[in-house]
């Protein structure tokens, strides 16, 4: 026996097919189920609302449909044709500049390796081994001045403690030194004590 | 731009407060885009004009809705999902042809941004107290609860249903869509339609198991 097809079990749910147009439900009870069982379950499923959300939400979902919208229209300016504010200017300038500030902080300072001697006031004369090309002089500058006049109240301690020099800089230097380089220094160091 | 209302409670509330209440009226669509016919609602639309599109969405926000809740059986996602379907529309609409009804082609959009989703992620179903707390039929609050249960129940079990079975029965059962229709919408033959619409209600049936005879 050929049962319905699923085509005509939904014929017959809709409507668009009576049952007395199809003589195998007259004679076939498991067909005769199935159909009732389908038709309780559909009138199950059509029962159900969708729960009502608050009476807010509508204008809600509309004014943010709205917004997306107008967000997805406003069309993109190119790079070149965006407001260069100057505050957005002095923020990306600062950006930069404390960018390469870090940068230089970070870069290991190469140690050249030093000769020279004490003078007799006690400032020591240091001429590099390694390059022995002269060094140009700089030329001078008010600022640098000023501040070595600041600076040369302070004690190393002072400089560390103003944050002038970076946390371990000296035991750094110290590690970086070549042997040559240490025994001059414990030199330079011995003399400048003995004139204390 | 709408006015807001602001309303002082200061005899009502708590002597040590000031409560503002700020109600922030919706704005009147223009009266001469509300007389329009839907071919020409969508040409103003095309056209730029203010508030056309926000019209569309008034008028058909909440079967669009409906149909995104009995997907995805949450209100948190049929409301995201709502949204994603008009704006999808929005970028849409100059390809509309106006062959269906407006509300068949936002349907349409509606499935299958469904589709797409739950390809994506499994519905998280609703909690028991998101049920409609409004009791509008005079029934005893025990027949409510077990109304609201049952019907959390058949959400729950349609949102169970395979993507395409979903779609086609909610197309026919809650939109009253031909199986013409719910085949456009799926992209198959009207056949495939129907037989997505019976596997549904036996797969359903299956589910609920002891509401069927």
């Amino acid at each position: 026996m050929t049962h319905l097809s699923p085509d005509t079990f939904v014929d017959l749910l809709d409507g668009t097919l009576a049952e007395e147009t199809v003589p195998h439900l007259a004679t076939c009870d498991r067909c005769r189920q199935q159909l009732a069982g389908l038709r309780v379950t559909w009138q199950a499923a059509a029962d159900v609302d969708v729960p009502e959300p608050s009476p807010l939400f509508w204008d809600h979902l509309s004014a943010r449909v709205h917004n997306a919208v107008a967000a997805d229209e406003r069309p993109r300016a190119p790079w070149w044709r965006v407001d260069w504010s100057w505050t957005s200017v002095g923020l990306a300038g600062a950006a930069v500049a404390a960018l390469v500030l870090v940068v230089f902080l970070q870069m290991p300072r190469p140690v050249a390796p030093v000769s020279g001697t004490a003078s007799a006031s006690g400032s020591v004369a240091v001429v590099g081994v390694a390059n022995p090309e002269p060094v140009t002089p700089l030329p001078d500058d008010e600022s640098m001045g000023l501040m070595a006049d600041l600076a040369s109240d302070l004690d190393w301690d002072g400089v560390a403690e103003l944050g002038l020099a970076p946390v371990g800089g000296v035991e750094r230097a110290a590690s970086e030194m070549s042997a040559d380089e240490r025994v001059e220094l414990q030199r330079l160091l011995h003399e400048a004590l003995l004139e204390m | 731009m709408a006015t807001p209302l602001t309303v002082t409670l200061n005899g009502r509330a708590d002597t040590g407060w000031n409560v503002t209440v700020v109600r922030h009226e919706t704005e009147v669509p223009d009266p001469a885009l509300q007389a329009l016919t839907e071919p020409d609602l969508i040409a103003a639309v095309l056209d730029g004009r203010p508030g056309a599109f926000d019209l569309i969405v008034e008028r058909h926000r909440r079967s669009v809705y409906q149909i995104c809740y009995r997907f995805l059986g949450n209100h948190e996602d049929a409301s995201d999902l709502s949204q994603d379907v008009f704006l999808r529309a929005y970028r849409g609409l100059k390809a509309f042809k106006g062959n269906a009804a407006l509300g068949t082609w936002l349907h349409r959009i509606a499935v299958n941004t469904c589709l797409n989703r739950v390809a994506l992620k499994t519905p998280k179903g609703e909690p028991l107290d998101e049920t409609e707390p409004v009791d509008s039929t005079g029934e005893t609050p025990t027949e409510r609860m077990l109304r609201d249960e049952r019907a959390v129940r058949v959400r729950a079990a349609v949102a169970k249903l395979p993507a395409k079975q979903r779609a086609a029965l909610i197309l026919r059962t809650y939109q009253e869509k031909s199986h013409q229709e719910i085949a456009d919408a799926l992209g198959t033959s009207v056949g495939a339609a129907k037989a997505n619409v019976f596997h549904a209600l036996q797969n359903l049936k299956k589910l609920l198991g002891e509401l069927s005879p």
